[in-house]
């Protein structure tokens, strides 16, 4: 059985200069955890702490009981895939694999064996006594992925391996990663910046922002009920609309302007009153010729076959973008004048800050 | 990368050993100049050898020849070899291929054999100047002095600005010319205007190693100076003149000679820092086809200028088969001089062979290490050690040979007149071109490479050993094959620090142009050279490309 991975005050610091501070965490064992984040958030950084190239500065790092801060790289028993994959470039692809089974001391015909099957699982054992120079990425991340799985590692640690693949390649990649990590139940962390990629590969995602874990959540939580501004404008595409809020007769009102709502899932004692900010998901929008709605202009139209993009200029001169499913009437023209409505039980509504989502059901699993 | 905590590890133990190294044997015999330069043969303080060398015309003459003379061949140097350097890019040139091995070889060779080539050619009695007179009843200058060091050094060192701006050229994108073409910058407005710019902070530094280089030979001067003294003549000879007795006046000297060059290697350094700009080409500049006059002119201008700086070579070579009679040329040609050769030198070419070898297992494994420390580890102890590695730059051979005589002729560590101590002076002349060629090849390896190592379990010894050092050999073994080629003929340290036991190649080939023997000087020469062309395939072969950067 693989390891949890606890994160308990972990702090970074580079000099003076804190770049984690207080970071808390647990990664459930055997889960596909992501770091989601945008450059610079830390969330490398975090997972160079994990692996032992960057020092912990404050508070610990488990792998289930076993505090890690002070073991060397090479004693922590993980196995990383690199950006670059970081093949041995004078090896061939079974002495990369056997690589960490011969530091362990394994006997030779266990290590033969492993090899072997590990080769026929990431599906590269056509290439065993290949040098890696001419081989694809593709290729060459099977050949990473094998050499860190083999050793049977208590963590398996990933870093952005997939962004120097192209499109179709990294789809591909990104379920065959899924599903060796799934058959060997390594419990795994996985960084990258790519919100639709996290949101497919992952068991739940921690969302990094300025060196801070802004949500811990299911791909469905995240996306539903992103705790934050950010978080919302981070994963998928959000449109954030001033309102105003306000209770009357035990209802909470939602106001654009001339347009209302009713919110009926609303945290009770959230502070839902004065200036808002209400997100709204394109596709959370519909698109009416009449009022009621928020009244804009249709500035531009895309057609993607399966869904038609309206971008819309509102009163206040602020762009939204909403998706509707192509219809072949009721086509909408460039400079129609239409009326928004808004979904009320998909959207969410922040304080004036953006700092907290005030509608019921979000989910935050930070570990204390 | 490297963010850890200054824990101990194996790296910070070699650190140490380097530092330990460094300081015993550089450090230590540099600093033993500096202290004989201010004590007196009682042992007191005293500034007398420096007032001694600035009261005197004779002497203060000897360093402003010294500048004027390496000052002239630098700047005639760096025109000559970025003109042919461009020209080679910019233009087809047919032999081109040939003509850059051609001029790698012209670099490879002492400057002294091409002094003493050049004295065949237009001394005195040389080829040139006795046909001239026989025909057209003219009597032409003799090359001796100023004009001759000059001819020595410019034909020699124009080739180490070729290399050097050849390499910029390499990294200069195709687009740069074409953008400037598209603002309607052309042809030599486009060159001052565009090219130079770019590629000038190389044209700057491969100009300081002509300058240094001049500044600092000393077999050119001895051979064709002919009482035009310059620093290192009157460095060698005061030092030579004075054994046994008080060498403080040539360790001032030295003083003065190791501040100097210090001086200009600061100022290029920060010059460079200011005004490179990191280039690298997508697609380099494409040679253009010329015709008609243009193509036979750019074809003259390159051949012309590869077949004088060749033509000590090819002196060399024929004197080599002509018949001699004691110190005079006579008619006929046969293989005497290489019979003589052989037996004056077998001593010596075993002698060059066991010493530049066992220079450069040592500066494989130390150029090696110290390498890896200044790419991947930053901290006080590697910056220290990385400015070490730096200082054989500028301290000139003589005086490095100088200050391991000063260092190691008495106890603790009594060398003079071993093996060892011209393998020292080896060892800390030639280390750089390995360093240079290691550190270049480790920063392309990604440090992901060794971290990935480690995340598999090896240790931090284990990793250099089985991933890292392998992944640099290519990098290593050609600054070997390059220190190992530069040691072949290095002289300037040698010359002070030998024994008949310990008696060198080049030691030889020298003693015997000083005595007057040309023939067997030639053909030891072109034994020398041969084997030197033999280690340059060597290299070619290793690095796989026929070119190569100093």
């Amino acid at each position: 059985m693989s390891n949890p991975i606890i994160f308990q005050n972990t702090v970074k610091k580079y000099g003076e200069n804190t770049v984690i501070s207080n970071l808390s965490l647990q990664v459930k064992s055997g889960e596909f955890f992501t770091l989601l984040g945008p450059s610079g958030c830390g969330k490398t950084t975090l997972l160079r702490m994990v692996a032992g190239f960057n020092s912990i500065e404050g508070g610990e790092i488990r792998f289930g009981d076993k505090v890690i801060n002070e073991i060397a790289p090479e004693k922590r028993n993980i196995g990383m895939v690199f950006q670059n994959y970081a093949i041995f470039p004078h090896m061939t692809v079974e002495d990369n694999v056997a690589f960490g089974l011969k530091n362990r001391k394994v006997p030779k015909d266990e290590i033969a064996r492993r090899v072997d099957e590990i080769l026929k699982k990431v599906h590269i054992d056509n290439l065993r006594n290949r040098l890696p120079q001419n081989m694809s990425g593709g290729q060459q991340q099977r050949v990473a992925l094998a050499r860190a799985i083999v050793i049977e590692p208590d963590v398996l640690l990933m870093d952005e391996p997939l962004s120097n693949l192209d499109a179709k390649l990294r789809v591909e990649m990104r379920d065959a990663i899924r599903e060796i990590q799934h058959t060997v139940g390594i419990t795994t962390i996985y960084v990258t910046h790519d919100q639709e990629e996290a949101l497919a590969i992952s068991d739940r995602i921690g969302v990094m922002y300025k060196g801070a874990l802004q949500q811990v959540g299911t791909p469905q939580d995240i996306y539903l009920r992103p705790a934050n501004q950010f978080v919302a404008g981070f994963i998928g595409k959000s449109n954030f609309l001033h309102a105003v809020g306000s209770e009357e007769s035990g209802k909470k009102i939602l106001c654009f302007g001339d347009y209302v709502v009713e919110m009926q899932n609303i945290v009770d004692n959230a502070p839902f009153r004065g200036k808002l900010i209400a997100s709204v998901r394109p596709e959370e929008f519909e698109v009416h010729s009449a009022a009621p709605g928020i009244k804009g202009v249709v500035h531009d139209c895309v057609f993607l076959g399966l869904t038609m993009h309206y971008f819309i200029e509102l009163a206040d001169g602020m762009q939204v973008e909403t998706i509707a499913p192509v219809e072949i009437e009721n086509k909408i023209e460039k400079g129609a004048t239409v009326y928004l409505t808004v979904k009320p039980n998909r959207i969410n509504v922040y304080t004036e800050d953006g700092s907290r989502n005030m509608v019921c059901g979000v989910k935050n699993d930070e570990y204390q | 990368m490297n963010t850890n905590k200054s824990r101990k590890d194996i790296w910070t133990v070699a650190t140490f050993v380097c530092l330990l190294l460094f300081f015993l044997f550089l450090v230590y015999p540099v600093f033993q100049i500096f202290r004989q330069s201010v004590i007196d043969s009682d042992g007191a303080f005293t500034v007398r050898y420096f007032l001694k060398f600035f009261s005197k015309p004779y002497y203060l003459n000897a360093l402003f020849n010294s500048l004027k003379v390496s000052l002239c061949a630098t700047v005639l140097s760096v025109i000559l070899g970025t003109a042919l350097a461009f020209l080679i890019h910019s233009v087809k040139i047919r032999g081109k291929g040939v003509v850059e091995i051609l001029i790698i070889i012209t670099m490879l060779s002492p400057p002294f054999i091409g002094a003493y080539s050049w004295i065949l050619l237009l001394g005195r009695s040389g080829v040139i100047t006795t046909f001239i007179r026989n025909v057209f009843g003219i009597q032409i200058p003799a090359i001796y002095g100023f004009p001759g060091m000059l001819v020595v050094f410019t034909t020699q060192m124009y080739s180490l600005v070729f290399l050097y701006v050849s390499g910029a050229l390499k990294n200069l994108d195709r687009s740069m010319l074409e953008a400037s073409e598209c603002f309607g910058c052309t042809g030599l407005r486009r060159v001052l205007k565009v090219v130079i710019p770019l590629i000038g902070p190389t044209m700057l530094s491969a100009g300081l190693l002509v300058f240094m280089r001049s500044m600092a030979d000393f077999g050119t001067p001895q051979l064709i100076g002919e009482g035009y003294r310059t620093m290192p003549y009157l460095i060698y000879n005061e030092f030579i003149s004075e054994v046994g007795g008080n060498s403080g006046f040539a360790a001032a000297l030295s003083v003065l000679m190791v501040l100097l060059t210090t001086i200009l290697f600061l100022g290029q350094k920060m010059a460079a820092q200011r005004f490179s700009y990191s280039m690298s080409a997508v697609n380099p500049i494409e040679p253009q086809p010329l015709r008609g006059w243009r193509s036979v002119l750019a074809h003259v201008v390159i051949y012309v200028p590869v077949f004088i700086g060749l033509l000590p070579q090819l002196t060399v070579t024929y004197t080599a088969f002509q018949n001699t009679n004691g110190v005079r040329f006579v008619d006929g040609y046969s293989l005497k001089s290489f019979a003589s050769a052989m037996d004056k030198l077998s001593s010596s070419v075993r002698n060059t062979l066991a010493f530049s070898l066992i220079a450069v297992l040592i500066i494989v494994v130390l150029g090696t290490l110290i390498a890896y420390l200044s790419v991947r580890r930053h901290n006080m102890a590697v910056s220290i050690l990385d400015s070490l590695t730096m200082m054989p730059y500028i301290i000139p051979g003589s005086v490095m040979g100088i200050a391991l005589l000063m260092g190691f002729s008495s106890k603790p560590i009594k060398l003079m007149g071993t093996a060892a101590i011209i393998i020292l002076a080896y060892v800390l002349r030639r280390m750089p071109y390995t360093i240079r060629s290691a550190s270049a090849i480790l920063m392309n390896i990604h440090p992901s490479v060794e971290e990935a190592s480690m995340s598999l379990g090896a240790s931090k010894l284990k990793t250099f050993i089985k991933i890292t050092a392998p992944m640099m050999r290519g990098g290593v073994v050609s600054g070997a094959i390059l220190s190992w080629m530069t040691i072949i003929s290095e002289l300037s340290a040698s010359v002070l620090l030998y024994v008949t036991r310990t008696q060198t190649m080049t030691i030889s080939i020298y003693t015997e142009v000083i005595r007057g023997n040309y023939g067997v000087a030639a053909a030891m020469s072109v034994m020398l050279t041969v084997v030197t062309i033999l280690v340059l395939m060597l290299f070619f072969k290793v690095s796989g490309k026929r070119e190569m950067s100093l």
